[in-house]
């Protein structure tokens, strides 16, 4: 058995939320509370313990360390990884492993490539939480980045090339399961494991997509994007597999808020890769063109009573035929479009264009120029009014 | 002093209490670990059997100079501590801490006597808890040692039962 020998600090960076919930995983119950810091914990044919539930005692690296030492006899597994299972306890936990890796090191490009993969990975998960498109403009989407800043990179563990991508700490229920808020809706998932949730679900969609793919199916990808799924994440994935002929990526849950399975794992072929990049293809091809400039008259224009946005349609030139491409304004390029439209004029936009089933749609639009016309046959007058 | 001793008489006062203490407790049938004297405050951990193995974090101390308080008819003793260590001994924490204080004779030579009938350690120990108490801005602080708090096999058994129950 290997002896687990750690400066005091190490041992701190195990909270008393992980300890509870690492316990009660092994089934050991509340039993009573002792000296008003720490709690008895009981379980049939297992030993009683006392658990703290407060860092602020003065001997809580050297209890957590005797706690450690009874786990490892009671799970019979080395103390080193029981450490590493109680250090992440609180957090879900995602691992990107190469699990066919025959030497003890990896060329330096190919580890760089296995961070920056898994961080595209989770950063292309977080884009598509509330908000499903094909692609996404990287770096665009402030709450995804905002996430990505509160994950961590965990140690690397030993016998095996696995990056492990340390969400937010997932804090334990505050409320019985199921109660109502104050406002009627039922009590929600923190933000932090909506978000390993949401990842777990992509993951697991593109899976069965690109299997579904292989055996014939053309529908599979597009029904994966209602999962999170996108050319981003397709990017991403195809640049992990890279040499590799096998890769897993596996979701482990935060003891802190358990579910009914604690892990869950997708493993990646090389032959996965081809049919992933293609996936990427199309969604690229069906995704958004950034900073498109349209030009057309203004057809139709709707705003409802209180609104300050209003939507318009113009008749605008869109790969080479002329299309019609809706948008929605801001109340001054609203006002702007009415007085274009009863002018004559033509007006000029610029967004980011995207198709929406069998229309086109200019998102993030703002108008740009108006070109009036006037009574010229061949529009040799027009002019730019702004 | 033996010429050759390595410890000096401070050394050999701390080293007695550490035997008295350890004797105490394998006379309870406990068991006896150390700790690094300088580093967390434990002398000594004791650890009985039983409900979830409870344990007690002593820190030993010994003087020739424990002496009894007047102002209170005798009753208790009052022993001054370095500031670090009755910060140590108040502050929570999830195992119990005691003070264990050491009443030695003067003469060296009374320390300890051996003979085919006993061994004699003299004198005896008492016990604090301090834990709770108010924090101290002196350099070294007194506390009071009540002389009814002997360190015995009984009173050990009975702060152990105390330590299983929280209620130390």
């Amino acid at each position: 058995m290997t002896t687990l020998l750690l400066q005091e600090t190490s041992f701190r960076a195990v909270s008393p939320a992980a300890l509870g919930g690492f316990v009660r995983s092994l089934n050991w119950v509340k039993n009573r509370p002792y000296r008003d810091v720490s709690d008895v914990y009981v379980g049939e044919g297992l030993p009683e313990i006392i658990v703290p539930r407060t860092q602020r005692i003065d001997d809580y690296a050297f209890i957590v360390g005797r706690l450690i030492d009874a786990f490892s006899k009671v799970a019979d597994t080395d103390p080193v990884i029981i450490y590493h299972e109680l250090v992440n306890a609180d957090r879900d936990v995602i691992r990107v492993r190469v699990p066919e890796a025959d030497e003890d090191s990896l060329p330096i490009e190919q580890g760089v490539g296995l961070v920056s993969g898994a961080r595209d990975l989770l950063l292309a998960a977080a884009c598509s939480l509330e908000d499903r498109r094909p692609v996404y403009r990287v770096g665009s989407n402030q709450a995804a980045m905002d996430y990505l800043r509160r994950v961590r990179l965990g140690h690397t563990e030993q016998g095996s090339f696995a990056v492990t991508l340390l969400p937010p700490v997932v804090p334990p229920e505050v409320e019985p399961p199921g109660e109502y808020e104050h406002d009627g809706r039922v009590q929600e998932d923190p933000l932090e494991r909506r978000m390993t949730g949401h990842f777990a679900n992509t993951l697991s969609a593109t899976k069965s997509a690109a299997e579904e793919t292989a055996s014939g199916s053309s529908q599979a990808f597009i029904a994966a994007l209602a999962s999170g799924a996108s050319a981003n994440f397709y990017d991403a994935m195809v640049s992990l597999i890279g040499p590799f002929p096998e890769l897993e990526v596996s979701v482990s849950w935060a003891l802190t808020r358990p579910v009914a399975i604690r892990k869950s794992a997708s493993t990646f072929f090389q032959d996965d890769s081809p049919i992933l990049r293609a996936a990427s293809d199309s969604f690229r091809a069906r995704g958004p063109k950034h900073d498109v400039r349209l030009f057309g008259k203004v057809g139709r224009l709707v705003r409802d009573d209180g609104d300050e946005d209003g939507r318009i349609t113009v008749r605008a030139s869109v790969d080479g035929r002329v299309q019609s491409v809706s948008a929605v304004l801001s109340w001054e390029d609203y006002e702007t479009a009415i007085i274009t439209h009863h002018g004559g004029a033509v007006l000029g936009l610029e967004g980011d264009l995207e198709r929406v089933g069998q229309r086109w749609h200019l998102r993030n639009p703002r108008v740009v120029d108006i070109i009036s016309l006037d009574d010229s046959d061949d529009g040799s007058d027009a002019k730019t009014l702004h | 002093m033996v010429a050759d001793a390595l410890l000096p008489s401070e050394g050999r006062e701390e080293a007695l209490s550490n035997a008295y203490a350890r004797s105490v407790a394998a006379a309870a049938g406990y068991t006896t670990a150390d700790h690094d004297y300088d580093r967390s405050g434990t002398d000594l951990f004791v650890q009985a059997g039983g409900e979830f193995s409870p344990m007690l974090a002593l820190q030993l101390k010994a003087t020739v100079n424990l002496n009894p308080l007047k102002a209170m008819s005798g009753e208790v003793f009052s022993f001054r501590l370095k500031a670090a260590n009755h910060e140590w001994l108040r502050r929570a924490s999830q195992v119990p801490r005691l003070l264990v204080v050491l009443d030695m004779p003067k003469p060296e030579e009374d320390w300890i006597t051996i003979s085919t009938e006993e061994l004699v350690l003299r004198r005896c120990a008492y016990w604090l808890n301090l834990h709770g108490a108010s924090p101290s801005t002196a350099s070294m602080p007194t506390v009071q040692i009540p002389k009814s708090q002997i360190f015995d096999v009984a009173t050990l058994q009975m702060l152990m039962e105390e330590s299983r129950k929280g209620s130390l």
